[in-house]
């Protein structure tokens, strides 16, 4: 869209510029010499417009290839999907993204060497700071993410688990992590969290 | 009156390259003032005011919270002007992303919190890479201990 504004931009300042260079150029009519001249500008100017708009289908198509990749099915590395020009925009609902999730996980393999110690460093984490109400149903860790589902007492109680349980505010987890509310009306409250390998990015589950 | 080659370049490079560089700008930046943070109830006659910035006044911790608007989803930089004047007087703080509805919750670094990287002057903590999904929120929270003083927040929309 600041591609379009760009051209309207640049259409919009040639009209006061024309006005400009012939009201510089000849305050009395226009000799031939300057008419010439006039052309021989607004020809330059037509075609560096053109190539600007060249410039600007590139680019979109660009943008749009990025955007356009599916997170992939179980690969060792999600990499984060970067736009040409832009910054990423996230569009996906929740619902997508907890199922990509998902279907993330569940295709995954386990990479015992990262896994192994990642779920160990979890499981004392979680006990350290499970607070009263809070009960981990199951932690399991793949090749790029863990998953932590648990049910608490209420949203109060679910607010501690993720400040003094799930997160590591001193440090401790470099990956980033994502937590969701699955029910809120039961009589148990359920989450599912992902925490993912260091490294890991969520933006591919999140466009 | 004729014009020469160079001016006539020049006009084509204003008329093509300066509304390039004025709206091609890919990141909107915004700030605004640490007072428009929120304490607990029980914690805002802790804080004292200069202008928009905020000092803990009282002997404990306070955690403040900050929604912060934005325009779109995406991957958020957050930076927050702060100064704590010695190193038991500090300030650290984290930037959150959240869903339209509040049930979905995106941290970095596992949720560690950006200490800042001096005492004894103000100075800027960045948190890069805050996920902000489409539709959703961006929250900063910050601990501040006493005395620390947070003065602005900046961030991309």
């Amino acid at each position: 869209m600041s591609r379009r504004l760009l051209l309207g931009g640049a259409a919009a300042l040639l009209v006061p510029l024309a006005v400009l260079v012939r009201a510089t150029m000849s305050p009395d009519p226009p000799s031939p010499t300057g008419s010439a001249e006039l052309a021989t500008l607004h020809a330059e100017v037509v075609g560096l417009r053109q190539r600007v708009e060249v410039s600007d289908r590139s680019s979109a198509m660009a943008v749009r290839l990025a955007v356009a990749r599916p997170p992939a099915a179980d690969q060792g590395s999600a990499a984060p999907v970067s736009a040409a020009t832009e910054p990423t925009r996230y569009a996906a609902t929740t619902a997508q993204i907890s199922t990509r999730l998902r279907d993330q996980f569940g295709g995954e393999s386990a990479d015992a060497a990262w896994s192994q110690p990642a779920q160990a460093l979890l499981d004392g984490h979680l006990r350290a700071g499970l607070p009263d109400g809070s009960r981990v149903v199951a932690v399991e860790c793949r090749r790029t993410m863990c998953r932590v589902e648990a049910e608490h007492a209420s949203l109060e109680v679910y607010a501690h688990f993720v400040n003094d349980a799930l997160l590591f505010p001193h440090g401790g987890w470099g990956g980033p992590v994502m937590t969701q509310l699955m029910n809120q009306t039961g009589p148990q409250i359920t989450s599912v969290a992902y925490l993912l390998r260091e490294g890991e990015d969520f933006a591919p589950y999140l466009e | 009156m004729t014009i020469t080659r160079s001016f006539r370049h020049l006009f084509i490079l204003a008329a093509v390259a300066l509304p390039a560089g004025i709206l091609s700008q890919p990141v909107e930046a915004r700030s605004v003032g640490a007072a428009l943070g929120v304490v607990a109830p029980g914690d805002a006659s802790c804080l004292s005011y200069f202008f928009a910035t905020v000092t803990n006044t009282c002997a404990r911790t306070i955690s403040i919270d900050w929604p912060l608007v934005v325009d779109t989803g995406g991957s958020k930089h957050v930076g927050i002007d702060a100064l704590g004047p010695t190193s038991t007087q500090n300030v650290i703080c984290r930037a959150e992303g959240l869903n339209e509805e509040t049930t979905l919750g995106f941290f970095s670094n596992g949720g560690a919190y950006a200490p800042l990287p001096g005492i004894g002057a103000s100075t800027n903590i960045t948190m890069d890479g805050a996920s902000v999904p489409g539709g959703g929120q961006l929250l900063v929270n910050c601990q501040v201990q006493q005395g620390g003083r947070i003065q602005v927040a900046n961030w991309n929309v």
